[in-house]
């Protein structure tokens, strides 16, 4: 490779210009909250459980009271298309039917203790060692780490919620959105 | 060939010492950069070969913020997002982001002047996998056909603090090149190109893709689960529609075949 200052730098100053390149790679959740997920009671004491009107839910280890220094949650999945990848991270609550931001983001390579999880049988070929998979029945198991700081947004003073959404080869479909709300000490 | 060779030698040596100098540790109020062997935004990647090995070097990565380096289409109205972009393994980089803020991250990528190009934000899930030739004029002559680009993962993907863009020119083609074939193999057996083979759901089924060439091949699918040596349904589906492809070379030309898969259940 060598290096010239062509005639090309030009279409190049045009792109400079505007620099507004639409969300068109979305890997960190940027969703939407379901106006019909519906919170309530599950088996363990302390985990809690949100369905959507499809029938795909969402159970988190622990709902109230988590620790703002770090809390790691187990999230468990049921219900779900193996065929459509997910995301799942801490968001802000948002309104009814509206897209959740800002989220917690942050896939490691080893998919643990982050704050948030790509589920996946059918990943892009360059995010095979990022994704967790499904059971083949559209189940999973996750463990998230969250904090109570979102950006600059602080879930102490604002509603914030575990969030499951199509990842971002579907991200404006709405139809696996789940939410379980969860509250810090 | 050689001389081209050499070149890109140098430059990586050239990005290798700068991403040397960049290992201490970042102040806080250091800008995020990104570099391609050295090249700075905009700067013109030329004499590409057909198959170039690049590292982009990133610098001072705020925390939860992560990259994608990739090579696409540049769209015929430059202002707007790509859509046709190489997703094949190693020629997509993508960055998580993590909990703490990073001095230097290297974000190594294959750039082809072919490739099946997908966009890599569907929305629908739908890709079409057209053939995009890099080495063709561009809209003006002021334009490439294909660039590099850099930008933030996530939220921050409308974040032009971390779009960079690297427009690419490949060194044209010296001689003509052969067609390639490919050999699929599920369960031990060949599968004939044309013909539709069957797997069962449940457990996955052994699957082997390989190119005469001995290029690498990219398998992807949206109802199939794949790994390098398996396949396995996903869901209900009844058939499982596998694309493979290989983006060629300087001596063997692009290949794609899709092969569809009755589900046995």
């Amino acid at each position: 490779m060598s290096i010239r200052r062509p005639r090309t730098a030009a279409s190049a100053a045009s792109m400079t210009a505007a620099l507004i390149v639409p969300a068109f790679i979305t890997a960190m959740l940027v969703g939407a909250i379901p106006s019909t997920s519906v919170a309530h009671a599950a088996q363990p004491a302390t985990a809690v459980t949100a369905k959507n009107s499809n029938g795909q839910e969402l159970t988190s280890s622990k709902r109230r009271a988590l620790n703002p220094n770090g809390q790691t949650l187990t999230i468990r999945g049921k219900g779900f298309n193996p065929t459509v990848g997910i995301y799942v991270a801490l968001c802000v609550t948002p309104p009814a039917g509206q897209k959740p931001s800002p989220c917690g983001g942050g896939v490691n390579v080893d998919g643990s203790s982050q704050a948030s999880a790509w589920i996946s049988s059918n990943p892009p070929p360059y995010a095979r060692n990022l994704t967790t998979p499904y059971r083949p029945n559209g189940s999973f198991t996750t463990r998230i780490k969250v904090s109570p700081m979102i950006g600059d947004s602080d879930c102490r003073t604002v509603p914030c919620s575990i969030v499951a959404r199509a990842d971002h080869l579907r991200a404006n479909d709405r139809s696996f959105d789940v939410a379980v709300p969860v509250t810090f000490r | 060939m050689r001389n081209h060779a050499i070149k890109i030698a140098a430059a990586a040596g050239a990005a290798a010492l700068l991403g040397t100098l960049i290992t201490a540790p970042a102040q806080a109020a250091d800008p995020f950069n990104a570099t391609i062997n050295g090249q700075r935004n905009f700067t013109p990647l030329v004499n590409l070969a057909s198959s170039s090995n690049l590292t982009v070097d990133a610098v001072n990565l705020p925390a939860n913020v992560g990259l994608y380096a990739l090579n696409c289409e540049v769209p015929a109205n430059p202002r707007s997002a790509p859509t046709n972009c190489d997703s094949a393994a190693g020629s997509l980089a993508y960055v998580p982001p993590t909990p703490a803020a990073r001095a230097a991250v290297p974000l190594p990528i294959k750039v082809n002047a072919e490739f099946f190009g997908t966009n890599p934000n569907p929305q629908t899930g739908a890709s079409t996998y057209n053939l995009v030739d890099c080495r063709k004029p561009g809209a003006t002559p002021q334009a490439t056909t294909c660039a590099v680009y850099v930008l933030g993962a996530g939220r921050e993907s409308a974040n032009p603090t971390y779009l960079r863009i690297w427009p690419t020119v490949f060194t044209p083609l010296a001689k003509e090149r052969r067609g390639d074939t490919m050999t699929v193999t599920v369960a031990g057996n060949v599968v004939k190109r044309g013909s539709t083979a069957s797997i069962k759901a449940g457990a996955p089924t052994p699957m082997t893709v390989k190119l005469a060439s001995g290029l690498p091949a990219t398998v992807s699918s949206t109802t199939c689960a794949i790994t390098d040596t398996t396949i396995a349904p996903l869901g209900d589906a009844t058939t499982c529609s596998v694309i493979m492809t290989s983006n060629g070379g300087k001596n063997v030309r692009p290949f794609k075949r899709v092969q569809v898969f009755n589900i046995a259940r």
